[in-house]
């Protein structure tokens, strides 16, 4: 545990350190339909720590030296399991950064019947994803600006193309 | 008889054409399964059933719920964006937000394709669902919920427990971080936001929208877990539907049996298959 907390600890100073270098880092997006008429959309390196409060997601600036294996447009289409070329929609706004996605507190790990074996755990914190190197999309699913609460996102492991979720707002959704 | 060289790269052409056209209506589809009228992009519902207790009894909700895709949504636009949802809880009812819950969503991911995910919320998270899994899953797959609080009584756990699993043995924990309620109730649903009654709901006469069942499928029931620790089958009721769809004119629900309830069901008249 206690080397798995040092590694995790370097981690996160190796990730603040990145954090202070100037970020010039653009990923440029390919694979998109040679008949398409719209550009590719292009990935942009998160520069501000994106904190979504209702969940405490965080999607943070990646290393200035991040270099992720896929186009945001190849990960898109393995992660969604799309036809090779579709394209990106212009509305899709895409970032790369560190993705991680809290669930709870430790203790809980700790109680009989409970698994968290599957988690990282820093502090007393147990993470579903801990800084994976990923693609957010960010999109609107209701009209309104994305500050209105119409923003969905979508997570894609930016090296494998791995789906880590995302997020979809909604109206009420609870029975009566 | 072989045709000419002409022909046969023709009919080639056409045959891979088929194919091709068949791949894509299989992998992704822009639009919903068959056509449907949505003349109310605003309209929702939900059909939902509640177990309640005056005395706190309600501690968890567990369920196997059946996967299936015959569900038609509006069309995608920027503005509407549709979803329908199954999905089991504990909850406060009526406060909107206060609630544990997991289950299936239909939608449109960012690249506008029907998709289908299971999802968990939170009160944090209540206005929003956070999605995952939305690939990997077949017609009547069973995917095994848990929803339950800590040994402590302090926290709820929202537990993954797999696809066509037998039992509850092998989770996958997606949240635990949400303090328990008081005076919560038990609750499982079909909603539809968007459009809903032009929606087609999941499910039709010969193949039902279940979650848990009597008759083996899925395999899990449905059951509470009471204060003292045990999962029974619970005392479900059936809820008014307030919104704006019909029941037995769109779409019907009903309980599998009678109180206690191993699993309740819907299904949408409209669809065929």
């Amino acid at each position: 545990m206690n080397k798995r907390r040092t590694i995790i600890v370097s981690v996160i100073s190796a990730a603040m350190a990145a954090g202070a270098v100037s970020l010039a880092l653009v990923v440029t997006q390919a694979g998109a339909s040679p008949a398409s008429p719209v550009p590719p959309v292009q990935a942009q390196p998160v520069t501000s720590t994106i904190t979504f409060p209702l969940s405490g997601e965080v999607l943070a600036p990646p290393p200035a030296n991040a270099s992720p294996a896929m186009t945001a447009q190849a990960a898109a289409v393995k992660a969604l399991n799309a036809p090779s070329g579709t394209a990106i929609p212009s509305n899709v706004t895409v970032y790369l950064g560190l993705y991680t996605l809290p669930i709870g507190d430790s203790s809980v790990c700790q109680q009989p019947g409970e698994n968290c074996s599957a988690d990282t755990i820093v502090g007393n914190t147990v993470y579903t994803y801990y800084q994976v190197l990923a693609y957010g999309y960010e999109y609107s699913v209701c009209g309104g600006s994305l500050a209105d609460g119409c923003a969905a996102w979508e997570f894609v492991d930016a090296n494998t193309g791995a789906d880590l979720g995302g997020i979809r707002p909604r109206g009420t959704a609870t029975a009566p | 008889m072989r045709g000419s060289f002409p022909k046969r790269l023709a009919a080639m052409a056409a045959a891979m054409l088929g194919l091709s056209m068949a791949a894509v209506g299989i992998v992704v589809s822009a639009t919903p399964a068959f056509a449907v009228s949505c003349p109310n992009p605003n309209h929702s519902d939900h059909q939902a059933f509640l177990w309640t207790s005056n005395t706190g009894d309600v501690s968890g909700v567990r369920a196997g719920v059946k996967f299936l895709k015959d569900s038609a949504l509006c069309d995608w636009t920027s503005s509407n964006t549709p979803w329908d949802e199954v999905w089991l809880s504990v909850e406060v009812p009526g406060t909107g937000t206060t609630i544990v819950q997991m289950g299936f969503i239909h939608d449109y991911n960012f690249m506008e394709i029907n998709e289908w995910c299971k999802f968990w919320a939170t009160p944090g998270t209540g206005a929003v669902a956070q999605n995952y899994g939305c690939t990997g899953y077949s017609v009547d797959d069973e995917e095994n919920f848990s929803i339950h609080q800590d040994s402590t009584k302090t926290h709820y756990v929202l537990d993954d427990c797999g696809k066509n699993t037998t039992d509850y043995s092998n989770c996958t924990t997606k949240s635990m971080g949400t303090a328990d309620f008081s005076l919560p109730a038990g609750a499982v649903s079909q909603e539809e936001f968007y459009g809903s009654c032009g929606e087609h709901e999941w499910g039709y006469s010969g193949d039902n929208m279940k979650i848990g069942s009597v008759s083996g499928s899925p395999i899990l029931t449905l059951q509470g877990l009471g204060a003292a620790g045990q999962w029974n089958a619970r005392d479900w009721s059936t809820q008014p539907d307030e919104q704006n769809c019909t029941n037995g004119g769109n779409y019907n629900w009903l309980t599998a049996d009678s109180n206690p309830v191993h699993g309740v069901k819907w299904f949408d008249s409209r669809n065929t298959s």
